[in-house]
């Protein structure tokens, strides 16, 4: 299965992360680094392993996360942006 | 740079009005406001802070310090940062009603075109998320208010303030305000400005010329960029007392870039009667925001025996700037505009409408005119 953005979504970039709403109601989410750089990568459709390599390629590279951690950060985030009606599994 | 700037008078400081003329002017082409040398003390930051989030800045001031662009502490880029994201929470709220408006108008076949904010902001700021917006602005065609107005009625909009009458709606008023749950406002507009400018203005032509802007999953149709640009220069100078600095900006960001861009500019605000309303909008700016415009906008600005104003059109102009002014009196001398059956029209609209004051429908502030910048 791969994950990728509901279309029904509006975003702003901030310095600091960035901002998403659903269209069908909620509040506004933010999301700072690198949630950030999740849902950048979620303009594709992409599995969580290839999610889990990126992140934790440019983290791993600074030492600060192994990439279970980031698997299991990666997974958390990905439920609460389904809860917000944010993204969505589509098949692979 | 991390030592704050000395509030006791150390080396000359600007005012805080200069400072968030400065803040508006920081990226728009043309502009040379001096940035202050280091971050402000903390007296100053917050009454800073204050006139930052009255003009609408928060993003901007957000974006400028974290690219440097603006010194600050540490403490006060967070709180930047802080007040841009809380800016940028509403405009996404308030483009998801755009959004929802927008698709109810087009199943009622109603065509619209989105003003200031989500245009400017999508259209012409190199980054959108530095220009935020405290309302939604729709222009429709007169001949659909009332039905637009059902529609966003229908989406339970509440009217800020009572209906006079249809026809005033339709043939008088600026537009009709409406306010939603969550802090979301959505104006309708009839036309760009009240009182006798915004009635000759040719809404047909304002409304046929288009562009498309992309929010979200929908194209929405924006004005072109000559309308945006006199709908900026119509804000900014018949407006509030003091224009916004942002909408300042906006006249920056959409002006005419050459002479042919200026030639179809000054032929609309021609036939609009409005090219005294342009020049001054822009000397505004160049005074505020220290802006040099491009060559031929500002070679025409510089030249009044180019575009003659009539007595009429110059009193006009006073009363919107006087300090007496007043709604009503905007409204009457609209009732001088044009003629034959139009002016029919306008006088119906204010024989129905007319007497009785505004008011607001549920709580709130009384607000000077219908609808806001």
């Amino acid at each position: 299965m791969r994950w990728r953005r509901r279309p029904d979504t509006l975003f702003r970039r901030v310095p600091d992360g960035v901002l998403v709403i659903s269209l069908r109601g909620g509040g506004p989410l933010w999301l700072p680094a690198p949630g950030a750089d999740v849902w950048d990568r979620l303009a594709a459709a992409t599995t969580v392993d290839e999610l889990v390599d990126a992140l934790a390629d440019e983290l791993g590279t600074a030492g600060e996360a192994p990439s279970d951690l980031v698997r299991t950060g990666c997974l958390a985030l990905l439920d609460e942006l389904r809860a917000h009606g944010l993204v969505e599994e589509v098949e692979a | 740079v991390t030592r704050p700037l000395d509030a006791t008078g150390a080396e000359p400081s600007p005012s805080g009005h200069a400072l968030v003329a400065t803040l508006a002017a920081t990226g728009a082409p043309g502009t040379d406001a001096p940035v202050p040398p280091r971050p402000l003390d903390d007296a100053r930051w917050s009454r800073f802070l204050r006139q930052v989030e009255g003009e609408r800045l928060e993003p901007l001031l957000a974006h400028a310090a974290s690219t440097g662009a603006w010194p600050v502490t540490d403490v006060q880029l967070a709180e930047a940062l802080a007040r841009g994201r809380r800016a940028l929470a509403l405009v996404l709220e308030l483009e998801r009603e755009l959004i929802a408006v927008h698709d109810d108008l087009r199943a009622e076949g109603i065509p619209m075109r989105v003003l200031k904010g989500p245009a400017i902001a999508r259209l012409d700021e190199e980054d959108p998320s530095c220009r935020a917006f405290g309302d939604i602005d729709v222009l429709v065609r007169p001949r659909d208010v009332r039905r637009a107005v059902a529609v966003v009625q229908a989406r339970g909009g509440t009217r800020r303030y009572a209906t006079r009458s249809a026809a005033y709606d339709r043939y008088v008023g600026k537009g009709v305000s409406f306010r939603f749950e969550r802090n979301v406002e959505v104006d309708l507009h009839r036309t760009i400005a009240p009182g006798p400018f915004g009635i000759a203005v040719d809404l047909d032509e304002l409304f046929a010329r288009s562009q498309p802007v992309p929010v979200g999953p929908v194209t929405i149709q924006a004005l072109d960029r000559p309308g945006r640009f006199l709908h900026a220069c119509y804000h900014a100078a018949l407006g509030r007392a003091r224009p916004r600095r942002s909408a300042q900006r906006d006249i920056v960001l959409t002006a005419p870039l050459g002479d042919r861009d200026l030639d179809e500019v000054v032929a609309r605000a021609r036939r609009w009667r409005g090219e005294l309303v342009v020049a001054s909008a822009v000397t505004s700016v160049v005074d505020d925001l220290c802006w040099q415009p491009p060559g031929a906008l500002a070679s025409w600005v510089a030249e009044p025996r180019t575009r003659p104003a009539s007595p009429r059109e110059r009193r006009w102009l006073e009363a919107y700037r006087s300090d007496e002014r007043s709604s009503r009196r905007l409204t009457l001398l609209g009732a001088g505009v044009g003629g034959g059956a139009a002016r029919a029209r306008y006088l119906v609209g204010l024989a129905t409408g007319w007497p009785g004051a505004r008011r607001e429908v549920s709580g709130g502030r009384r607000r000077r005119s219908g609808t806001r910048g």
